[in-house]
């Protein structure tokens, strides 16, 4: 899979590296983003077991 | 697992752990963590400018997990984070040329670590000496003087160029816009040259040149790194020097890590933060000594020293930190 991954990818680039340079940036920030949002909700919800437990 | 774009077996676990264990040391001190990572990569074996591109692109994704969080401590100054940016992205632009002109008359790989050796061992051992001096001041009086800025800091923010622009968020009444701009461009050039976010140059530049407060300086570049380290990825995938898989495979042990490492910013004091920030970039600069000597007398073992500096380093440094946070965090919860 990753080696359809790499094949993908090096085509883009050889088509338009702009393109590629593009898709770069976005996967990193949408990874970045989507992790954020699973630590905040995943530090909610252990807050919120914190809560229940100290009851 | 096998990374193409760089030809290299590298293990997956690997990338992840140091992503984590720079993660933190990010979130804590306001650093894209790339004075570590890009050495590190280079000695996993990626050619210096594809370490240097992978390294950003993990870098800007990082940065948007550890400001966020910062931002909800109060410690992002965003006038000043624009104002920097301004100045940053042309600097980048230069550095980056000045890097790809090193690499077609194949002086890059020294030039670079000659370069991260005196300005890591430069600015940490300043740090550390201020350090020292802090500590041995007795007085409350004189401790207080610090939340004032430094020496350097009042003489540069009496600099009356306008515009003026004042920043409340970093406790600064009025300085002028060409001295934060001129920072940014160099501290921007750095980034773009050494393939990192410019942190370890510009919280120290925004800590003594302007005054910033620890925390409030280590947010306001952690916000200003998500688009330098993104402007600086950005040209670098252009050229094809990002290994993408790699970097997404550090990114999920490093948005982790920056998240702990930016709470634990909220159990330290200022100048505590400081000199492990000091220390920390004092063993990125021996490791690449260590290399350089490795390089040029042919000494493998020496190699594999710096290997071993760096990474441990960044492990001891991101477990201090991490067991701190888990101290305190517990021991506040059992009072």
């Amino acid at each position: 899979m990753i080696e359809a991954v790499y094949a993908f990818l090096l085509k883009i680039f050889a088509q338009n590296p702009v393109l590629y340079a593009t898709a770069v940036v976005i996967v990193m920030l949408v990874e970045g983003l989507v992790l954020a949002t699973l630590f905040e909700a995943a530090l909610r919800f252990l807050a919120m077991i914190w809560r229940k437990a100290g009851r | 697992m096998y990374l193409p774009f760089v030809g290299l077996e590298v293990s997956a676990l690997l990338l992840v752990l140091l992503g984590f264990a720079v993660g933190v040391l990010g979130g804590f001190f306001g650093l894209g963590g790339a004075f570590m990572v890009t050495p590190a990569l280079n000695i996993l074996g990626f050619p210096m400018s594809y370490a240097i591109g992978s390294d950003l692109s993990h870098v800007m994704g990082k940065s948007i997990v550890a400001t966020s969080r910062h931002h909800r401590f109060g410690n992002v100054d965003v006038k000043l984070g624009v104002l920097m940016i301004l100045g940053t992205v042309p600097g980048v632009e230069l550095g980056k040329d000045a890097i790809l002109y090193l690499e077609r008359i194949g002086i890059v790989d020294v030039t670079v670590r000659w370069v991260y050796i005196l300005l890591l061992g430069f600015t940490g051992s300043y740090m550390i000496y201020d350090y020292t001096r802090f500590r041995e001041r007795r007085s409350t009086r004189e401790r207080m003087r610090e939340h004032l800025g430094t020496v350097l800091s009042r003489k540069i923010c009496s600099i009356r160029a306008p515009p003026m622009v004042a920043l409340p968020t970093s406790g600064i009444g009025a300085i002028s816009m060409w001295v934060i701009l001129l920072v940014a461009f160099g501290t921007g050039f750095l980034a773009g040259f050494l393939g990192v976010g410019g942190g370890f140059v510009r919280v120290p530049a925004l800590i003594y040149a302007l005054g910033v407060p620890t925390t409030v300086a280590i947010g306001t570049d952690l916000f200003e790194i998500i688009f330098s380290a993104g402007s600086g990825a950005f040209l670098y995938a252009l050229e094809g020097k990002v290994e993408i898989v790699g970097s997404a495979i550090m990114l999920l042990g490093a948005a982790f890590g920056a998240q702990l490492g930016t709470m634990a910013t909220r159990q330290v004091e200022s100048m505590s933060i400081r000199s492990y920030f000091a220390a920390t970039i004092l063993s990125a600069s021996v490791s690449v000594l260590l290399k350089q000597i490795s390089h040029v007398y042919n000494i493998p073992v020496l190699g594999q020293c710096a290997v071993y500096v760096i990474l441990g380093a960044s492990a001891v440094m991101s477990f201090i930190i991490v067991f701190g946070l888990l101290k305190n965090e517990i021991g506040y919860r059992v009072r």
